[in-house]
């Protein structure tokens, strides 16, 4: 899988950032929300606001990153809210069978341990970043990793 | 700070993960004919796609910069039998439908509605709200918020000007509802549904938009949408689309989502096109004043709101991050959108109130309680807005606005399960509907 370092720099016109970034921004929302269309739209919306910031950001890749975050965990809080209930079972249109099993758990976690699970080893962020980007504490971070690694436990284990 | 918690996990969650990752189908930048077709305007990025969805928005709650619900999944409609004379389209039985191109009188929505209906608890409605090129709708369901699209939706001219209505559906185990854009000379819209029927509505137009109309309609229990067509008085098909959903891999059986965006795509040897719909500028960015601010476990938080916007427009930045609300076209002495957040034990209340709400009650399990005065939230004193901190380790019960001679203006909805959640570390804020009591 090929990643944009997004201290690099080298997007220097917003199009390339959108060429670069798109589908890896659309994954990792895909991963968050549990919904392609969703993602998408939250993709869009997070560049449109990189858009809108494009001359004062220091790190565009960044704040589109945290703009993605940040996009996909109100969307899912939202919907908690609305429905009153557990998160609806995400929506993650996949051509690959042999996922259903990991995605079967990962998409009943709740939404702040499914998000520190996908940051940390899905996009490979430090804890103190992820911590950043879920607003709590690294300690909180590291405690949201150990129980969605043990939730995640029978199908890691099966692959060991 | 080491995570490497249990190596060999954490080396089977990275390759499922990626391999998963790679594996999540990702719709195409284009619009089919192989050519990218992504520019930055001046204005902003334009993705030159014409069956982009229009974004379905979803209550305002924990964390929004929303303005109206939308992923219907609240939605509790009252069957249509004896539907009132507000009512904008008709409900048929499976396999026929109850208006033809000719049955619909030209109707004008002055105050925007262009559907409703009776429920159980007072009715639902879709509005029309804004002017273009800044339109958007909101779906309610007994007077609270359901559905809807944002007025700032960016992509509106580039897709009616091409031809590509908004298709919208918002769904419930309960009831549905339909609606969306059209052409203006739609005689009649028909929508399919999964059980082989069709669902009629006149079409409606609003005096602020002369580019195109507008439908919606109720759907009954269990009855889902598969797709929609806008008819000429001839019967021919002015703009079609289809309405679908794939359930998730491995739960073959799941239902249909809360809310669908989808769109009609007009014909073009029938409607002329483009529309002249009017590209909308980005607005400007917010300025926001600090009102209110506090500490909570030692970190500073501070409330701040657009004191010069039209309506209440406020912003909660606190040490690990900020949530903003931006109200919809509801007035504040009707309804509002309150927030518990979360940093580390302590939670954080606030929100905005009407203009005569003077203070916010808020009782804890142990019946003991606090007031927060509030603030103003806009320079003529139209909206007011609160902010506190909560005492350690107390759980609210009620959260009540209160006005200068001690009634009550607003009163926070459910709290109690909205509360619950916030007992472990997987969530860091709540959301509350603030209505009148009673």
């Amino acid at each position: 899988m090929s990643r944009l370092d997004v201290t690099s720099g080298d997007e220097s016109r917003i199009e390339d950032l959108y060429r670069q970034r798109r589908e890896p921004s659309l994954r990792l929302a895909a991963f968050l929300v549990g919904d392609v269309t969703v993602a998408e739209e939250i993709v869009q919306d997070a560049f449109l606001e990189v858009a809108r910031r494009w001359t004062g950001l220091d790190n565009p890749a960044g704040y589109l990153r945290t703009a993605v975050v940040n996009g996909c965990r109100s969307h899912v809080r939202r919907l908690a809210t609305i429905r009153h209930r557990p998160l609806p079972q995400p929506r993650l249109h996949v051509d690959a069978p042999e996922h259903d099993e990991l995605w079967g758990v990962l998409a009943r976690l709740p939404e702040r341990r499914r998000s520190a699970l996908v940051l940390r080893y899905y996009e490979d962020l430090p804890v103190a970043e992820i911590a950043r980007l879920l607003g709590c504490r690294p300690g909180t971070v590291s405690s949201l990793l150990h129980r969605g690694l043990a939730d995640l436990r029978k199908v890691l284990d099966h692959d060991n | 700070m080491t995570t490497d918690l249990d190596p060999e996990r954490e080396a089977a969650l990275r390759r499922r993960l990626a391999s998963f990752g790679e594996a999540i189908v990702v719709p195409p930048t284009t619009d089919g004919s192989g050519e990218d077709r992504t520019e930055a305007t001046d204005l902003a990025l334009v993705r030159e796609r014409p069956h982009r969805q229009r974004r379905p928005l979803v209550l305002a709650a924990a964390a929004a910069t929303v303005t109206v619900a939308g992923a219907a999944g609240v939605l509790a409609l009252a069957d249509r039998d004896g539907a009132d004379d507000t009512e904008a389209t008709t409900a048929t039985s499976a396999g026929t439908a109850s208006a033809a191109p000719g049955d619909c009188e030209p109707r004008v929505a002055e105050d925007g509605v262009i559907a409703s209906g009776p429920t159980e608890g007072g009715g639902w409605e879709v509005r029309v709200y804004g002017e273009p090129p800044h339109v958007g709708t909101a779906v309610s369901v007994d007077g609270a918020p359901t559905g809807g699209t944002m007025s700032d939706e960016m992509s509106r001219a580039p897709l009616v000007n091409n031809g590509a209505f908004a298709l919208n559906a918002g769904l419930s185990d309960e009831r549905g509802i339909v609606y969306g854009e059209i052409p203006r000379a739609t005689a009649v819209v028909e929508v399919t549904t999964d059980e082989g029927g069709v669902q009629s509505a006149c079409p409606v137009t609003v005096p602020t938009d002369e580019l195109i109309a507008w439908f919606g309609l109720s759907l009954p229990p269990g009855v889902h949408p598969t797709g929609a067509r806008a008819l000429d008085t001839a019967g021919q098909a002015l703009a079609s689309g289809e309405i679908g959903w794939e359930p998730p891999p491995g739960i073959p059986d799941a239902g249909p989502p809360g809310a669908i965006g989808a769109h009609m795509t007009a014909d073009p040897a029938l409607v002329d096109l483009p529309l002249g719909g009017t590209e909308m500028e980005l607005p400007p960015p917010v300025q926001r004043t600090e009102i209110a601010s506090g500490t909570a476990e030692g970190s500073p938080w501070t409330l701040r709101a657009a004191l010069d916007s039209d309506r209440a427009d406020l912003e909660l930045e606190y040490e690990y991050g900020a949530q903003a609300v931006q109200p919809g076209p509801t007035p504040l002495a009707e309804q509002s959108q309150w927030s518990l957040v979360k940093v580390d034990d302590r939670l954080i209340a606030w929100g905005p109130v009407p203009a005569d709400a003077t203070s916010v009650a808020i009782t804890f399990d142990d019946g003991t309680a606090i007031d927060i005065p509030t603030v103003a939230a806009l320079a003529d004193g139209s909206a007011r807005a609160f902010a506190g901190t909560l005492p350690v380790g107390m759980s609210p019960t009620a959260i009540e606005a209160h006005r200068a001679d001690g009634s009550v203006a607003l009163q926070a909805v459910d709290v109690a399960e909205n509360v619950a959640g916030l007992a472990g570390d997987d969530l860091d804020g709540a959301g509350f509907v603030a209505v009148p009591p009673g």
